[in-house]
């Protein structure tokens, strides 16, 4: 049951990316910048999300779900979501051309995501804990 | 400025114009994303298998390593073969080269895995280890692409890439 959640969250989460990087690419003319919102909206969801599970975990627990809920959201679509590789690939093609560039998306994919997350953690918290 | 700064950029409207074209490609990448999500969490339950009930955090974060190298790889194989051009290719290599480049390799690397393993080295451990996550995972990341690009090109002899 919880590989079926993970490959329908990784679908979903696959092809929201897609759509995104693409319209980026259609739009900008490079997929850099779907990317990185991906990424860092990736980030700030799984914060969220993280909080919103620990929060209902005992309840969850109690129906025998919380496996399913962890599957779905964190394993299958979040880290379909969110992509290294294209990542990875996009800075390389840049290191090879606008190393400047390349160093600011580095820094700001990283500096993002860490930020993103933190800031799903604050808040889940003030959500669901108040 | 054709080629787009990026391997995916360069069929953008290829896709957008037409209904049919766009959603076989979107099936093509749904199908990649559900394998690669798969493959992520078998190889995460292969790590977790490996290791002991006190250091499985620490297992775990060698399992995100591992996928987003391997994904690396794979992503730097495929767009090597597809090679960084503005041409295109009929519409069963483009649907071929999405499933794997978009659906499989996109999906089998995580991001939001790599942030959480940031921010929980940082707090378990020290500060310093996880700049070197970080500073591991951005380089060996980035020798993955090359090596696949490198792979390809010594396997078939094509001055691609």
């Amino acid at each position: 049951m919880s590989w079926i959640l993970v490959a329908l969250g990784g679908a979903l989460g696959s092809v929201l990316r897609f759509w995104l990087t693409r319209l980026s690419a259609w739009r900008c003319g490079t997929s850099m910048y779907g990317t990185l919102l991906v990424n860092v909206l990736g980030a700030l969801l799984l914060g969220v999300v993280m909080v919103a599970l620990s929060f209902n975990l005992d309840e969850f627990e109690l129906a025998g779900s919380a496996r399913h809920y962890f599957s779905f959201f964190e394993v299958g679509f979040l880290g379909g979501f969110t992509t290294f590789a294209t990542f990875a690939l996009e800075l390389r093609t840049l290191l090879q051309s606008r190393f400047w560039v390349a160093m600011s998306y580095l820094i700001s994919s990283v500096l993002l995501t860490v930020i993103g997350l933190i800031l799903g953690y604050i808040i889940g918290g003030v959500w669901f804990y108040g | 400025m054709a080629i787009s700064l990026a391997g995916f950029g360069s069929m953008a409207n290829f896709s957008m114009r037409s209904g049919f074209i766009f959603w076989r490609f979107t099936l093509a990448v749904a199908i990649g994303g559900a394998l690669g999500a798969v493959l992520r969490e078998a190889s995460g339950q292969l790590f977790l298998l490996a290791s002991r009930e006190e250091n499985q955090f620490v297992y775990f974060t060698f399992a995100t390593l591992t996928v987003n190298i391997l994904g690396s790889f794979g992503l730097g194989l495929v767009v090597a073969k597809r090679g960084l051009t503005e041409e295109r290719l009929s519409i069963e290599m483009e649907t071929g080269f999405l499933f794997l480049s978009a659906g499989v390799f996109s999906a089998l690397t995580s991001f939001s895995a790599f942030t959480y393993q940031i921010v929980n080295v940082w707090v378990e451990f020290q500060a310093i280890y996880s700049l070197v996550y970080i500073a591991g995972s951005i380089i060996f990341g980035l020798l993955a692409v090359g090596c696949g690009f490198w792979f390809y090109r010594w396997r078939t002899g094509s001055p691609t890439a």
